[in-house]
């Protein structure tokens, strides 16, 4: 008579379920359900920054399948070719660029007192003439006061300041 | 010990999130810093040209202009023509949205701009506008643009597509006069296309697809003003005229228009470029009529085609009535064409090639004084006749040289001349004589 394999037979001792050492199976669960909480929690907070930081996101998500885009404030920028309405006394003059075309025309931005305004030669600037345009720079003319504003070197002019210009 | 931690974590985790929520309500977007680039509607900014007004004339403006804007150009007018020049172009730092408006409106185009402003820094040197509009937005990073005929669109990089332009967008535009039922019926007369319009607090929301968007905008921007409607207390009504241009475009016409301070009031017919639609008050529409009279005649395009450019040369009056002169010197019997505007302004403006404007200035200067009337003797194909016959009325009046003028060649197809004279009116009653027949 042959002896009878352990734990083969129906008859035998049921075999024990192996455990890991020192960790339980509780335990195990019990993580798995924090890391998911925790991976949650991070998508919850960059979902709530996303929306209070741009809101359009999510309204444009939700239109481009249907084809419409909630663009918010289409701003037709024609207005902002017409001749410039800047105060009549300005207080800090700031050159921002400067426009030449082929035909010799020559124009100059500015921003004047946080309004931006393209002018051409003789327009005013708050209280100063624009007598001159030339690729670097411009001539600023009151009276008998003469500035120069340069693209490369100072640009602002200060005349609350005391008229002179700064860099 | 883990039910311990779990405790501790979870509340420290919900602090960093109302810590995160809180940080990103308080931050504010990157386009608050810019400065408003909207026309501004507060008194006391104006728009200038080379003039300074008096203390009386400022005095008017305050009176008769209380929140509008005082305009008066000594700025030579040109008609640019719709060609596409190159340009060099040096820009720190400037807002993005007006450099886009000023390159398309240089490559002939309307620039409709979605998303929030940026600043750029550009420098190019001999390119066409819209190379230097590529480099602009090069320089925004992750800005765009798409052409759709007349229209640039400019936005961000993810909402601008390929298919963007047939794409249907949505956007609410503030109204101050125009109702949208206005709005509606404007739309069907100049055959503008929307998906949907209705009313919205305080204005309208449109519903259309880009390029219509940018024409119906247009059509709010030009019409939607006090000076265009009757009635405005009670029931507002808008006064709207077709003019019909015959060598000029209507976009040339606008930018004319524009140069001689009438910023609004006039809407380009997006399907026939030499149509516009006129509003505003009477005086304001005879002035677009009259500046339409001066520039869109057959001698200008023959002139433009020979290499001339027309230009509205200004004169500005210290003595005489400027509307009286100009009077005068159209009436005279020299074809000039002599441009008043109605607002009361001092300056008057010749309107022609260089030589014709140079002439009418010089002859408006000649009657910018009390009792000065003018003469106009004849005219010849040389000047000899012309010399011959002023020497032959010195020698025989007591009128002096410096009285009489020879113009330079008029002509318009031949060589033509013309003598005047200008002087006090008993003085000039002794020249009457003398007149050239024919």
């Amino acid at each position: 008579m042959q002896p009878e394999k352990s734990g083969t037979g129906r008859s035998g001792r049921r075999p024990q379920l192996r455990r890991r050492r020192g960790v339980k199976p509780r335990v195990l669960a019990k993580a798995a359900l924090l890391v998911f909480v925790l991976i949650l929690l991070s998508a919850l907070t960059l979902l709530l920054v996303a929306v209070f930081r741009r809101p359009e996101l999510i309204e444009r998500r939700k239109n481009n399948s249907g084809l419409l885009v909630e663009s918010g404030e289409a701003q037709l920028l024609e207005s902002l070719t017409k001749p410039a309405l800047v105060p009549e006394r300005a207080a800090l003059i700031r050159l921002d660029g400067i426009l030449v075309l082929q035909s010799g025309e020559h124009y100059a931005t500015f921003t004047v007192d946080g309004i931006t305004a393209t002018m051409v030669r003789y327009d005013y600037v708050g209280e100063y003439q624009l007598t001159d345009i030339n690729a670097s720079g411009v001539e600023l003319t009151r009276g008998d006061e003469v500035v120069a504003l340069t693209l490369s070197g100072s640009n602002k002019l200060d005349v609350v300041g005391g008229g002179g210009a700064g860099a | 010990m883990i039910k311990t931690w779990t405790g501790r974590l979870l509340p420290a985790l919900l602090l960093c999130l109302l810590a995160l929520c809180a940080l990103a309500a308080e931050e504010p977007f990157e386009g608050q810093d810019y400065p408003s680039l909207a026309p501004p509607a507060a008194a006391g900014l104006v728009q200038r040209n080379a003039y300074t007004p008096t203390p009386e004339e400022r005095g008017i403006y305050a009176e008769d202009l209380a929140g509008r804007v005082a305009y008066v150009s000594e700025a030579v007018i040109k008609l640019m023509p719709e060609t596409e020049e190159l340009i060099s172009l040096d820009y720190r730092n400037v807002d993005l949205r007006e450099l886009v408006a000023r390159l398309s409106k240089l490559a002939g185009r309307h620039a409709l701009f979605f998303g929030e402003p940026v600043k750029v820094t550009v420098k190019a040197n001999v390119v066409t506008p819209m190379r230097a509009l590529d480099e602009a937005l090069r320089a925004a990073e992750g800005m765009k643009y798409l052409v759709d005929e007349d229209v640039i669109l400019v936005g961000p990089e993810e909402m601008l597509t390929s298919t963007f332009v047939y794409t249907d967008v949505a956007t609410t535009k503030p109204l101050r006069y125009l109702s949208a039922e206005m709005l509606e019926r404007l739309c069907e007369t100049m055959e503008l296309r929307y998906t949907s319009l209705e009313p919205a607090p305080d204005g309208v929301r449109l519903v259309a697809m880009p390029h219509d968007l940018a024409h119906i905008l247009m059509v709010i921007e030009s019409l939607d003003v006090a000076d265009g409607f009757v009635n405005l207390d009670t029931k507002p009504e808008l006064i709207l005229e077709r003019l019909e241009l015959r060598y000029i475009t209507g976009k040339q016409f606008v930018n004319l228009a524009e140069r001689f301070g009438i910023r609004s009031g006039i809407c380009c017919d997006h399907t026939d470029a030499r149509e516009v639609y006129l509003s505003g008050n009477s005086k304001t529409i005879a002035d677009l009529r009259h500046i339409a009279e001066v520039f869109d005649v057959a001698l200008n395009e023959k002139l433009t085609a020979k290499g001339s450019t027309i230009i509205a040369q200004p004169y500005r009056f210290s003595v005489a009535e400027p509307e009286a002169v100009a009077q005068a010197v159209a009436d005279c019997g020299i074809s000039f064409r002599i441009l008043c505007m109605s607002d009361g302004r001092k300056v008057v403006y010749a309107v022609g090639n260089a030589v014709e404007t140079r002439q009418a200035v010089k002859l408006m200067s000649k009657l910018d004084r009390e009792d000065a009337v003018l003469v106009v003797l004849g005219g010849a194909g040389s000047t000899k006749t012309l010399t011959t016959l002023r020497d032959k009325i010195v020698k025989e009046t007591s009128l002096k040289v410096a009285a009489f003028t020879v113009t330079e060649n008029l002509g318009a197809s031949g060589d033509y001349y013309y003598l005047y004279c200008v002087a006090p009116q008993k003085q000039a009653e002794e020249v009457l004589p003398y007149r050239m027949e024919g």
